[in-house]
């Protein structure tokens, strides 16, 4: 076949999107709009911070979760804070990640970090669809000195499975 | 995304549509033995390119950590994104340990790209891609000392954002 005509083929073909839905939840878009900043819980506590709704259509579909969050340490002296993450679904632990927040400095100090998470959920169902299914973003540490007064990101975009 | 022109008094659509979508999760909660970042391979796609006119996405989403002895300190980690082996994409990052208390320092490293034209795929301007074409993306990494490491997690997805006019 002339590859102009394969061309021209390639023009009415129309490929299938395969994002089906998309929720979010945004509690806060801007540093310093939670006021006062949420307390980060101490372990073996947890804060939830967000979480979203997906309705799953099929047994075969992905749910893309990311979720981005700001995190402030008030430190009096120089040291460092570890902070937990998790990503859950229902209340089975997904995800989990880890960041450090750390102060060079013998006066006290306020430091401001920023942690992304991302996964991907192949798993969402194994019974009867379609099903409502809730993803839970969520923190700790291990001192209790850290805050989160935004931003707060939590999405999940549902994919149908590849063509 | 949809558009319509019509300053000619036509109508043109324009749909950029997500239609495939690979990913590599090697990792998705921690394990038990850290895997060190000197000169290491850490994720691996493969996605179809069939359109001169595809676009790739790309995001990656690593933690990593140091561990530091009894000494303040930096180390570098650096992440690269290779498509068929070629670097297109990288950011370093820094883990600091600021006292004289052994301690392992945590981080996150994310990246996002969009690889286009492709031009290794396209075979030549105004020709047309037969069928697909497979596009392999790794996430690679290395440090500066080699007490650095990961014990996850690491996401790699790779989006394919398709335009038909």
């Amino acid at each position: 076949m002339p590859e102009n005509i394969q061309g021209q083929l390639n023009f009415f073909q129309r490929a299938k999107g395969l994002l089906t839905d998309f929720q979010v939840s945004e509690p806060a878009s801007t540093f310093g709009s939670i006021n006062p900043p949420i307390e980060i819980a101490v372990a073996p506590g947890f804060t939830t911070l967000t979480s979203v709704n997906v309705t799953i259509n099929s047994q075969t579909n992905r749910v893309w979760l990311n979720g981005t969050l700001g995190l402030t340490a008030a430190f009096d002296a120089v040291g460092v804070v570890t902070v937990t993450l998790q990503l859950l679904r229902g209340t089975t632990i997904i995800y989990q990640t880890t960041k450090t927040i750390s102060s060079p400095t013998v006066v006290p100090a306020t430091v401001s970090e920023i942690v992304h998470l991302e996964h991907i959920d192949l798993t969402a169902v194994s019974g009867e669809v379609p099903v409502t299914t809730t993803y839970t973003l969520r923190a700790q540490a291990d001192a209790a000195i850290v805050t989160s007064s935004g931003p707060i990101t939590l999405s999940a975009a549902q994919l149908e499975r590849n063509p | 995304m949809t558009q319509n022109s019509q300053s000619r008094g036509i109508v043109i659509p324009i749909q950029d549509r997500l239609t495939e979508f690979q990913f590599n999760e090697p990792i998705s909660t921690p394990i038990a033995d850290s895997i060190p970042l000197v000169n290491a391979n850490l994720a691996e796609a493969t996605i179809n390119i069939n359109d001169n006119t595809d676009r790739v996405l790309i995001t990656a989403t690593v933690g990593w950590f140091n561990a530091f002895e009894e000494a303040a300190g930096v180390a570098a980690a650096t992440f690269t994104i290779n498509r068929n082996g070629i670097p297109i994409a990288s950011v370093v990052q820094t883990v600091a340990n600021p006292s004289a208390t052994a301690a392992n320092i945590f981080n996150v490293a994310r990246i996002i790209f969009v690889d286009q034209p492709l031009p290794e795929v396209i075979p030549a301007p105004g020709s047309f891609i037969h069928g697909n074409v497979q596009v392999t993306y790794t996430l690679t990494a290395d440090a500066s000392v080699d007490t650095v490491a990961t014990t996850g997690p690491i996401t790699l997805t790779l989006s394919r954002i398709e335009r038909k006019l």
